[in-house]
């Protein structure tokens, strides 16, 4: 079976068992605490997708040696633009982990030691060295990934003007050459991005409990 | 940041900023009707931010400095907005409001690939085009973060 159906319900029963769970202060005023694991899974999935679709659209532009066809050159204005608005939400998260660096992790730590199911604070409370070691790889995988995410953008975004201006820019070693750049560049954001998916594959192994919580 | 505020209006641009950055000369209130009035407000000048985005299209010249003066809004209206908060939900949610803080710094590099696609030789009319395009859709996506966040914070509640 393929992965990605694999992972989907999976997904969607471990957020089914954490949107049940009310906070422990859930009938006060206090903010409700938010594991976010499930969350960030998703948009790191969401921002995977939208990097191999630009890159597998700077592949179809890059098979031609001559004009590019407009519906192929729409299309990659198009995929440019998915991964702006796609990419939005895991770099913020990226950028507010770097910046925040371990005050990230003990207010992540503080939301779990919140979190109502008794059996999620205890994982969370056992399995802190494990959880600070991961959250020091994602970290890693961050900012390696945002150093690769801004060249990668802006390459694509030169390729997107130099096609607009001439279709056959691919003709011109020059475009040749940007559109192998960038490709070079996209990689390394996608394998980070991959790299923190599989740290969350960790994480929510480790916060899941044997069997789900029935609902509250 | 630099090449933004050159380009858009050094004038217009630094007084937006000062706007967002410089906070009241005295606290805000943090009751819950001034945290539903400072979330709607931020609610309302996104929207507006969007409208925008339809309408600067149309505009023969400065479509992309109306979009900037409006972004500066919204962000003026959002840190008037974390200044209702609570110092409890501060703390709780800080990672949310870290988040929410980069996304609109990430936003706004938008405006700096705009000036920097035209210097490149892109049309202004395309560019300004996939501009709005870029800006309405992920003021979309932080308006709901947003909003996520501020259930989770429960912002307004009595």
């Amino acid at each position: 079976m393929p992965l990605h159906k694999l992972t989907i319900p999976l997904v969607a029963v471990l957020a089914a068992a954490l949107a049940g769970c009310a906070t422990k202060e859930s009938t006060g005023h206090a903010p409700k605490p938010a594991n976010g694991i499930v969350e960030y899974y998703q948009i790191t999935t969401g921002a995977i997708k939208a990097v191999r679709a630009a890159l597998d659209s700077l592949q179809r532009v890059s098979g031609y040696t001559n004009d590019v066809p407009s519906g192929v050159r729409s299309a990659f204005t198009k995929e440019v633009e998915r991964l702006e608005v796609g990419s939005l939400q895991v770099r913020a998260r990226s950028q507010a982990i770097l910046a925040r660096g371990d005050a990230y992790f003990e207010n992540w730590q503080d939301n779990l030691a919140r979190m109502e199911d008794p059996r999620v604070r205890q994982l969370a409370s056992e399995h802190r060295p494990q959880l600070e070691s991961s959250f020091g790889r994602i970290r890693s995988a961050s900012q390696r990934a945002r150093e690769s995410f801004q060249p990668f953008l802006s390459g694509l975004r030169k390729l997107r003007t130099a096609l607009e201006i001439s279709p056959n820019a691919m003709a011109a070693e020059s475009g040749k050459e940007l559109a192998r750049i960038t490709a070079d560049r996209g990689r390394p954001v996608e394998q980070e991005l991959a790299a923190i998916r599989e740290e969350l594959k960790t994480v929510r192994a480790m916060l899941t409990p044997a069997n789900p919580a029935s609902k509250h | 940041m630099l090449i933004a505020l050159s380009l858009f209006g050094a004038g217009a641009a630094l007084s937006s900023r000062l706007y967002a950055q410089i906070p009241p000369p005295f606290a805000a209130p943090t009751t819950p009707a001034a945290q539903r009035s400072s979330l709607k407000a931020v609610q309302t000048q996104v929207k507006w931010l969007q409208d925008a985005t339809r309408t600067a299209p149309n505009y023969v010249t400065g479509g992309a400095d109306k979009l900037w003066q409006q972004m500066q809004v919204v962000r003026g209206a959002y840190s008037a907005f974390k200044a209702t908060l609570a110092p409890a939900q501060v703390a709780h949610g800080a990672n949310d409001l870290a988040e929410l803080d980069a996304g609109l710094d990430i936003i706004e590099e938008a405006f700096v690939g705009y000036q920097e696609e035209i210097a490149g030789g892109r049309s202004p009319s395309v560019a300004l085009r996939g501009l709005c395009q870029v800006l309405t859709q992920s003021m979309g996506l932080w308006l709901r973060e947003l909003n996520q966040s501020s259930n989770r914070l429960r912002v307004g509640w009595p």
